[in-house]
């Protein structure tokens, strides 16, 4: 087993010129440098908007090092590498990250690991004491709503949906790539229907100002 | 009082909502592909299979979590595009500039269509190629450190990378060998780190490790 004299980048950098050559001579990896430098300020981006979307920890980490590694291979191998990593769009990283992305669901469903879904991402609201009476008339009144869903228009019930799993209006619009008119009319003609079939059962919302 | 009952209904309809889809296993049933769900993240395809793609992701936990996952990386990607995360040289002309981002762009969303359409990443390398030996998941601090993997055919050189947790590169270093030996110090005590092994190569065909987690722990 050799021992090899280790280098790190933050001494590359504040070294003087003669030592930083003694350095350079065994870090002849100019791309990695390179490549840190371009994550650097996309990696904060990617970890400040993921947080916003309770994202933190392995999964970034994951998505962010199956950045690097696909920019590696993409540009590794290249002559003046470090030059060209330079020169990429940053609309190139953003579908390198989505394609990423999507690798790393296709991995995690292959290991049959919905690591991403924790019991911390139940809506508050719908855990607490109950008793077994309140559970299943809450469980049959969800199937009501559920049976009243399916029984809309096709068009009309990802709208219902989203709106009832707690996204703006502006979101589905934005989503769907339609005008806030159309998605207003589709979202509201929805519920509409979806009050009067679960009317037509029975279910009644009370207030107590009613 | 109409808008206090509309408050009410909405409230009550999107806790029903919310227990039944909770109380689904998040694991079991159909789902909709990763790339369909990429394509209503992306706006792109047929309205009507966005449609029946985003009817199973709003009912279906696992998915929109899968849903919400790729939104927050697309929203990431606009906005690092929106900041200019990536600053082009400044010896380069506008024009120069044009056409290569064009070159690039149409050459990056080939290469991104073609691997999302064809299913399995394609890629000239990949991670796994190098199998990492020691050390494990932990090593004590005071000690060297050794790092080893096995030789992977036809390898002049490897780059051995350790990274700190938020992804930046607490050491690296380029080597023939298949080992590589830390002194003490240069890795803190009740840190994660990670590392992996790539290849050094002229060639096409690229291989690297995969990542492994590594703790250094007090004696």
């Amino acid at each position: 087993m050799g021992t090899v004299a280790e280098v790190a980048w933050g001494d590359l950098r504040a070294s003087s010129p003669g030592r930083r050559l003694a350095l350079m001579s065994t870090a002849s990896d100019p791309f990695s440098p390179a490549l840190e430098r371009l994550l650097d300020k996309f990696g904060g981006i990617v970890r400040r908007v993921c947080w916003q979307y309770h994202f933190t920890g392995a999964d970034v980490d994951e998505l962010l090092q199956e950045v690097r590694i696909r920019l590696w291979h993409a540009h590794g191998a290249q002559e003046r590498a470090h030059e060209a990593l330079a020169a990429i769009p940053a609309s190139y990283l953003h579908r390198t990250a989505l394609s990423a992305a999507v690798d790393l669901l296709r991995r995690r469903r292959a290991r049959r690991a919905d690591e991403m879904v924790s019991i911390d991402d139940e809506p508050d609201g719908i855990a607490g004491p109950a008793g077994p009476d309140t559970v299943l008339a809450e469980s049959e009144l969800a199937e009501q709503v559920e049976r009243a869903i399916q029984s809309i228009q096709p068009s009309r019930r990802p709208v219902v949906r989203m709106h009832l799993m707690g996204h703006s209006r502006e979101e589905i619009a934005r989503t769907l790539g339609w005008s806030d008119s159309k998605t207003r009319n589709l979202l509201y003609r929805g519920l509409a229907d979806v009050r009067e079939r679960l009317l037509a059962e029975g279910v009644r919302w009370t207030t107590s100002e009613t | 009082m109409d808008n206090q009952r509309d408050l009410t209904e909405t409230m009550r309809m999107r806790n029903l909502y919310a227990h039944r889809m909770w109380s689904k296993s998040a694991g079991v049933g159909d789902h909709v592909t990763p790339e369909a769900i990429l394509a209503v993240v992306m706006r792109e395809g047929p309205e009507a299979e966005r449609l029946a793609t985003l009817e199973h992701v709003m009912s279906c936990p696992a998915c929109h979590r899968e849903y919400e996952w790729l939104k927050a990386v697309d929203e990431a990607g606009l906005e690092a595009s929106a900041e200019g995360a990536v600053r082009r040289p400044w010896w380069r002309g506008r024009a120069l500039a044009l056409a290569a981002s064009l070159v690039m762009a149409v050459g990056a969303a080939l290469a991104v269509s073609s691997v999302l359409r064809s299913g399995p990443e394609r890629v000239r390398g990949a991670s796994g190629d190098i199998e990492l030996l020691t050390p494990g998941a932990s090593a004590t601090v005071g000690t060297p450190l050794a790092f080893s993997w096995r030789a992977a055919s036809g390898v002049s050189r490897y780059v051995l990378e350790v990274q700190r947790a938020d992804g930046s590169i607490a050491l690296a270093d380029t080597t023939a060998d298949t080992t590589a030996t830390i002194a003490p110090g240069r890795l803190q005590p009740d840190t994660a780190y990670r590392w992996w092994v790539r290849e050094v190569t002229d060639g096409a065909e690229p291989r690297s490790s995969a990542l492994r987690d590594l703790r250094i722990t007090s004696r």
